[in-house]
């Protein structure tokens, strides 16, 4: 318990410890270019909705625990993880984006990013990725999955991976692909492929940090799978700061006509 | 001669009469020539080989400048410097030659030497082996030794000089070959690389000699009076002896000589050039010699009629084909109509009559290529015009109207009185017509002048009122209710309307029904299927205000079993459980959505039927329908003196008269009406009404009037009213259609001989449609043999009559959609492909319906997602060798969308998916006009309002579950109507055919119900057979473009960097269909490309458009040259399963034979399927139950023996993918690592399958032990 609350507070005095020297930096060194650091937090505006487990067969979640990749209950967990929303408000797993004009895109990982399907549930929600990388689609547990993407711009896969294997595929573009295995009908997860320059996915209390960016204003664009789109503007000062940001997101619009819900 | 004054004439004078008089006649005799020499055809031809000339020298241009001529000086630079080489070394080369010749000799005299010693040693040999035969004791030869020996080595020796000749005569053979083979190569590449150019200088020149003979001869051959020997000018005539017509009483041979003047009408290239010189727009079709109607056997006037042997525009009977071309002929050729021609050229607008003479029992066949023949003929079946009308070999006998003998059973005579008088108003698009209230029997005018002067004058109005109140007292009189079955109470008891909308949208009813609002303009955006009028949703009728008419009990009896009330109806019999049945009549009668009891405005139905019954119009109407009777026993009857008529009660007479009206009106040609099942049709036989002569149309006094305002319902739109063209029997026609009644305007007749033909309602395109197919109804000028159709086409065409009859598209989509684009070279190119939506919170793919609706949905989308839509993503549904496999995307710019059309079929697919979404589209009873934005007038049913239980769909199993959130994709494969996409390839016709007469439940988790058809004799076996036949024809192009995208691809460069430990055989499965989906990537090869590549086997080679011919499906060149196309494919290596054979197939996998070999594969397929991939895990056990949700569920593992052919089976297992794109069955062997291999070591990816197989089709045959 002691040790990651010295690790924390180590990192917290690192943060302030760098801000204030780039402070210095900036008045004395004027060549080394200013940057600042968004960072924000994203709560869900309205009522919160109550979000009820969901419901999971039991003849046909048999052997997903046999590899003892489910929680202590020696079930398959149960959460909804569609729509996480913190006692604050706060909302887990939002997509954060921003493009910088004019700067390199990031250097695309060399190594795929691992998808691992473990009790009978995704290792993650959702995870970025930028356009170009490889995502590896595992499974851990001893019974057959399957990967069903839900793409529309990159090729959309479903194949069958036995327990204990895994199969790679690049995402060329830019677009969020829902993945789903059809065999356990609740699993789902998003790949964000991005073709921003910079990202992050909001944590457990909807916080956000994106760094390095030059003084400027920039257009955030956020994305929910259940809540949808959103955008919000912010501005790094010439100095690198940054006020901090708070957004609103709620249930999306109804629509008359056509589009429906 | 000189006068000599004895005769009354003057010689001289006469004489200078004579020479005046015949320098007359040698003008005249001159002028006659060159008139009859100069035709109006010959100017045409000059025309046109000015224009032949001018294209070709385009061509040379263009050849040009593509450097053809810099290519051919090139290659004829080399051939020279060959022959000039050779000529250098000329001596060398007869030295080469010579010496060639020398050893050839040489090579010869020692070959006959060696020949005439080893003869010499054979026969030594003979000797001994005879001598050992004579005398049993001896054991060696004694044939002296040393000889043989000798002889034996002389042969050997020359047998070594004569291999060291031969190989010194082949060796300066070779050397003379190579001397030559530069000169042989450099002239080939000559003629090869210059043979376009050649061709087209050929042509020049033919068509303008550069040489002064050549021309000169041109000019004397065609000079007046030289031009019969073999003129450069002359009549081009296609004599057609078994295509005769009636000329004046006797069959005439017909001579069609049109192509004099149209000469490039059967060559390619004049397409944008004027008249007469312009090509055909259909030469696929029509006129080349594969095409199915070669201009020598067919002709031109059996299809365009007109004058085939006139040569001049005017006497050939040309037809404008509107009156700006009147006119303008009018001026250049002084053009009139020629009347007294019985054919008449046909109007661009109604050309397509002229199919029906030989295509009229197989419409079907020919509906792609001839829409608006094929629409009339469909109009003629829906209208139900051949049950009046009489018209040979048709091929619908069935009544088209419902059977009104228990008519009281379904409807009350305040309904009934109001539908016959004015049945568009309740329902504009029904196909009962309206037969009163007409324009022949005006509303406020006297029409009836009292027959035998006993009664009064009388109004139309008054004899219409009453004509439709005796006619409901007749039909209620006549057909006493029998009462149906009850509703039974348990049945009837907890009945749930929410949960009728939901059956009736789910089971399947608004794929032949919909309920669209009357006014369309009144919901926004575009609605639900049900709110829509689609091709296919007319079927059955507008369900819209149907429960102001129907009575409750009759209607769930008709949807339990609907031959229970009329026995030749098409709603088939969806087997509802009671329940379901009941919630919908619930639905229907609760109303809760406001649609059922939404009458159209301005509709009303009698308030008290009979009312209008007035006995003295009563009386009349009796005096004229029964005016044979006399009229003293008429009026015993009026004043109820004859017992058995006792017409002085008004009910009494208003049967009898109603009774007259309908055998008058022949009610009961479309209708079952007691008493009058066996009564001949009354309207005209049109069986050769187009051969019927304008002559002997009646036109009435229609020339003295112009029609105005109209001519039937109530409410809605004014008639339309063609213009009456008294020249041609078209115009009669189309004026008859629009406005039955109009020919009687102004004439004296009897109300009982007026005209009788009712008012359809029909629109513009509707008449001209049906005149269309009337005018093709001729005299059979074509023999049978001509256009016997093949067994195949008989077979295509009664499956294609079923599957339209039964409405089987409503549901399955049967042709993939397409989408057409423009390239980035500019040309056109349409694939097989659907439209993804735009983004993944889309709830929805864009509307594919055309272009413009796709437009609007993005647009629409744009809106919504604040995003611009740069590109439409198209995933492919079928292999398209230019671009990718199926299940690969193609980026398309939204701004190079040229043209989109939806699957054809499977209309149901889209609402089924749109209801599990977001439910149906209804007026929403919280509507608040002050408040548009959050309560609009029209809501979705799901997903509007949170409160999660409305928001549920029922499953199969009763479970309540919600499925907003789901993937389009998904609910689509798991939920919808099957695709039917080339399922000939993948259904046994036979299991095919037992399947729509008896259906069994396939998909368990579908609410959609496969209907019992009932179909008539041989309907469902023609459905099964077409689909085989069909997948037989598509299986050549499929083929074609399977080989070119095949030979195109390159195998995946990470399977051949040793970097994976793959289990595949590249070589082989890089041209296995559809293995190479997996080993390689990349398009095909382009038609060029595959042409050059096939033209190095001279044996087999193919050009670019014949490649692009196959590919297209057309079956001339299929038959001229897939053999060649096969044969080059099968030597490349390419494999890809054959065509389904003709006939019943046989499960091999089945027979003793193949199994006794196969127990090793079998158990290695059970080990697969059941441990490996589970395939339990979705398919059902063998003992029916699921382990998964329905979303999940699959068609059981124990049909598929009976029920798929084997070949699709195999290519299943390979790519789910490439046959249905988006499917959830995975891909379980796609992977290059076979993904059981390490729990069956020694099996490949290809022997698993098989093993699969080999267990899946004898689940129900235990594993020996």
């Amino acid at each position: 318990m002691k040790l990651p609350k010295t690790i924390g507070v180590a990192v917290c005095a690192g943060v302030v410890a760098s801000l204030a020297l780039a402070g210095d930096d900036s008045k004395t060194a004027p060549q080394t270019p200013v940057t600042g650091t968004i960072k924000g937090q994203i709560v869900f505006d309205g009522e919160v909705p109550k979000i009820k487990p969901i419901t999971i067969g039991a003849e046909v979640a048999k052997g997903c625990c046999d590899t003892g990749g489910c929680p202590s209950s020696g079930n398959v967990a149960d959460d909804d993880r569609s729509l996480i929303i913190a006692e604050k408000g706060g909302i887990e797993n939002v997509v954060v984006t921003l493009t910088v004009e004019g700067a390199e895109r990031p250097k695309i990982p060399e190594e795929p990013r691992m998808l691992d399907q473990k009790g009978c549930r995704f290792s993650t929600r959702v995870m970025i990725i930028p356009m170009g990388a490889t995502v590896a689609y595992a499974n851990s547990d001893a019974v057959s999955h399957n990967i069903h993407t839900y793409a529309i711009k990159n090729e959309g896969i479903n194949i069958t991976v036995a327990g204990g294997k895994n199969s790679a595929q690049k995402l060329e573009k830019a677009e969020a692909v829902k993945v789903t295995c059809d065999i356990h009908t609740w699993m789902a997860s998003y790949v964000y492929v991005t073709d921003a320059t910079h990202w992050d996915l909001t944590d457990a209390e909807g916080n956000f940090e994106i760094e390095d960016l030059p003084p400027g204003t920039y257009k955030l664009a956020l994305w929910h799978e259940k809540l949808g789109k959103a955008k919000a503007e912010v501005t790094v000062g010439e100095d690198g700061s940054v006020p901090p940001v708070k957004i609103k997101m709620g249930a999306k619009k109804k629509k008359k006509g056509r589009r429906g819900r | 001669m000189a006068d000599r004054g004895d005769t009354h004439y003057h010689v001289p004078h006469l004489n200078l009469w004579f020479l005046v008089s015949s320098l007359m006649f040698l003008a005249t005799m001159v002028w006659t020539v060159i008139d009859d020499w100069n035709g109006e055809w010959k100017q045409y031809q000059r025309d046109f080989r000015a224009l032949e000339l001018a294209k070709s020298r385009t061509e040379l241009a263009a050849l040009e400048a593509e450097g053809a001529f810099d290519t051919e000086a090139e290659l004829r630079a080399r051939a020279e410097q060959a022959q000039s080489r050779l000529d250098e070394k000329v001596d060398e080369f007869a030295e080469a030659e010579r010496e060639a010749y020398k050893r050839k000799e040489d090579r010869f005299k020692i070959e006959e030497e060696f020949k005439s010693e080893k003869s010499l040693l054979n026969w030594w040999i003979f000797l001994g082996e005879e001598e050992i035969q004579d005398d049993p004791e001896l054991t060696v030869p004694q044939v002296e030794a040393e000889e043989l020996a000798a002889q034996r080595g002389r042969v050997y020796a020359l047998e070594l000089r004569l291999e060291e000749a031969t190989n010194l005569y082949e060796e300066q053979q070779a050397a003379v070959d190579t001397l030559r083979q530069e000169l042989t190569e450099a002239e080939a590449d000559l003629s090869a690389g210059t043979r376009e150019l050649e061709l087209v200088r050929e042509k020049i020149d033919s068509l303008d000699p550069a040489a002064l003979s050549k021309k000169t001869a041109r000019v004397l051959r065609d000079f007046p009076g030289m031009d019969f020997v073999g003129p450069n000018m002359k009549i081009s005539k296609q004599v057609l002896e078994n295509l005769t017509f009636e000329l004046n009483f006797t069959k005439k041979t017909r001579i069609d000589m049109c192509t004099t003047c149209h000469m490039g009408i059967d060559e390619e290239g004049f397409e944008e050039d004027p008249q007469p010189h312009t090509t055909h727009p259909r030469l696929d079709l029509y006129l080349t010699s594969k095409s199915p109607h070669p201009l020598k056997e067919v002709g031109c006037t059996i299809c365009h009629r007109g004058a085939g042997e006139a040569l001049a525009f005017q006497r050939s009977d040309h037809r404008p084909s509107d009156d700006d071309e009147e006119q303008a002929w009018h001026e250049r050729h002084h053009w009139h109509k020629q009347h007294h021609w019985d054919y008449p050229m046909l109007s661009s607008g109604n050309i397509e009559a002229s199919c029906v003479q030989c295509h009229q029992t197989s419409m079907d066949l020919i509906a792609a290529d001839a829409p608006t023949v094929f629409r009339g003929y469909e109009l003629f079946e829906a209208k139900g015009c051949y049950a009046c009308h009489k018209v040979e070999r048709f091929p619908v006998s069935r009544k088209p109207g419902p059977t009104l003998k228990n008519l009281a059973a379904k409807l009350g005579p305040e309904f009934v009185e109001a539908w016959v008088a004015h049945p568009l108003d309740f329902r504009p698009e029904t196909h009962m017509p309206q037969f009163f209230h007409l324009e022949n029997l005006p509303e406020d005018e006297v029409v009836v002048v009292s027959n035998f002067g006993q009664g009064r004058e009388m109004l139309g109005g008054e004899w219409n009122r009453n004509a439709v109140a005796a006619i409901t007292t007749f039909l209620f009189d006549n057909h006493p209710l029998q009462p149906l079955p009850p509703i039974p109470d348990e049945v009837k008891e907890g009945s749930d309307a929410e949960r009728g909308r939901e059956v009736m949208n789910l089971v399947g009813c608004f794929g032949c029904h919909n309920t669209a609002p009357w006014d369309s303009e009144s919901y926004d955006g575009v609605p639900a299927l049900s709110n829509r009028v689609t091709e296919r949703n007319q079927m059955g009728p507008n369900l819209r205000g149907v429960a102001t008419k129907l009575d409750e009990t009759w209607l769930y009896n008709w949807i339990v079993d609907p031959t229970q009330y009329w026995p030749g109806t098409r709603m088939p019999n969806l087997r509802l459980p009671d329940r379901d049945v009941m919630d919908i009549v619930a639905y229907v009668v609760e109303d809760p959505d406001g649609i059922f009891h939404d009458a159209p405005p301005g509709w009303q139905e009698t308030a008290d039927p009979g009312a209008a019954l007035d006995l003295e119009v009563l009386q009349e109407q009796a005096r004229w329908y029964f005016q044979k009777e006399g009229r003293f026993k008429l009026v015993e009857r009026f004043e109820g003196r004859d017992p058995e008529n006792r017409w002085d009660d008004v009910r009494a007479l208003a049967a009898a008269v109603g009774g007259k009206l309908v055998n008058n009106h022949g009610c009961f040609s479309c209708h079952e009406i007691a008493g009058m099942e066996d009564m001949m049709p009354i309207g005209t036989e049109l069986t050769i009404w187009g051969t019927k002569t304008v002559d002997k149309l009646d036109f009435g006094l229609s020339h003295l009037m112009e029609l105005e305002g109209r001519s039937g319902t109530s409410t809605g739109e004014p008639d339309v009213v063609p213009e009456l063209s008294h020249e041609y029997r078209e115009g009669w026609l189309e004026r008859k259609l629009s406005r039955p009644r109009s020919y009687d305007l102004l004439k004296v007749k009897t109300p009982k001989d007026r005209l009788r033909m009712p008012w359809f309602g029909l629109d513009e395109e509707e008449v001209r449609a049906i005149t269309t197919f009337v005018l093709g109804l001729v005299v059979d000028e074509v023999p049978r043999a001509k256009m016997q159709p093949t067994p195949e086409q008989l077979v295509m065409d009664a499956g294609m009559r079923a599957v339209r009859q039964n409405n089987c598209r409503a549901c399955h989509a049967i042709e993939p959609s397409t989408i057409t684009f423009e390239t980035e070279d500019g040309s056109l190119v349409s694939i097989a492909g659907e439209v993804m939506p735009f983004f993944p919170e889309e709830p929805l793919p864009p509307r594919m319906d055309s272009l413009a609706a796709f437009e609007q949905d993005r647009l629409d989308a744009e809106e919504y997602n604040d995003e611009e839509i740069e590109e439409a993503y198209v995933r492919l549904t079928a292999i398209e060798p230019d671009f990718g496999l199926p299940n690969d995307r193609v980026a398309i710019p939204v701004d190079k969308l040229v043209a989109m059309t939806p699957t054809v079929g499977g209309d149901f697919v889209r609402h089924v998916t749109e209801y599990y979404r977001q439910g149906t589209y209804v007026r929403n009873p919280d509507y608040d006009p002050d408040d548009p934005d959050d309560d609009p007038f029209w809501r979705w049913t799901i997903g509007w309002d949170e409160d999660a239980e409305a928001n549920l769909i029922e499953d199969v199993d009763g479970q309540q579950r919600p499925y907003a959130d789901q993937e389009y994709d998904k609910l689509r494969w798991t939920f919808a109507p099957p695709v039917l996409l080339d399922e000939g390839s993948k259904i046994r016709a036979d299991w095919f055919y037992a399947f729509l007469e008896d259906p069994i439940s396939l998909r368990a988790q579908i609410r959609v119900r496969m209907p019992s058809f009932g179909f008539d004799t041989g309907e469902a076996g023609a459905i099964a057979d077409q689909f085989a036949a069909k997948a037989r024809l598509d299986w050549y192009p499929r083929y074609a473009k399977t080989l070119r995208m095949a030979l195109g691809r390159e195998i995946r460069p990470e399977l051949l960097d040793g970097s994976t430990d793959h289990e595949w055989d590249l070589e082989r499965q890089a041209l296995t269909w559809p293995i190479l989906g997996h080993v390689t990537s990349g398009t095909g090869l382009s038609f060029e490309e595959l042409a050059e590549r096939m033209a190095s086997d001279p044996g087999n080679a193919l050009e670019a458009d014949t490649l692009r011919a196959i590919e297209a499906g057309y079956e001339p060149d299929i038959a001229a040259s897939f053999g060649k196309l096969l044969a080059w494919g099968t030597a490349q290596g390419f494999v890809m399963a054959g065509p389904l054979k003709v006939g019943h197939e046989l499960v091999e996998h089945r027979t003793p034979s193949y199994l006794s070999r196969r127990d090793a594969f079998r158990s290695l397929g059970q080990a697969v399927a059941a441990d490996g991939v589970n395939c339990f895990q979705c398919h059902p056990d063998p003992d029916g139950s699921f382990r998964q949700e329905p979303i999940a569920y699959a068609p059981a593992l124990e049909l598929a023996h009976s029920r798929l052919r084997e070949e699709w089976v195999w290519e299943w297992q390979w790519s789910p993918k490439f046959k249905y794109p988006g499917t959830t069955m995975p891909d379980n062997f796609a992977t290059e690592q076979p993904g059981y291999q390490d729990q069956y070591p020694d099996s490949t990816n290809a022997e698993q399958i098989e093993g699969i197989i080999d267990w899946l089709y004898n689940m129900d045959r235990p594993l020996p032990r």
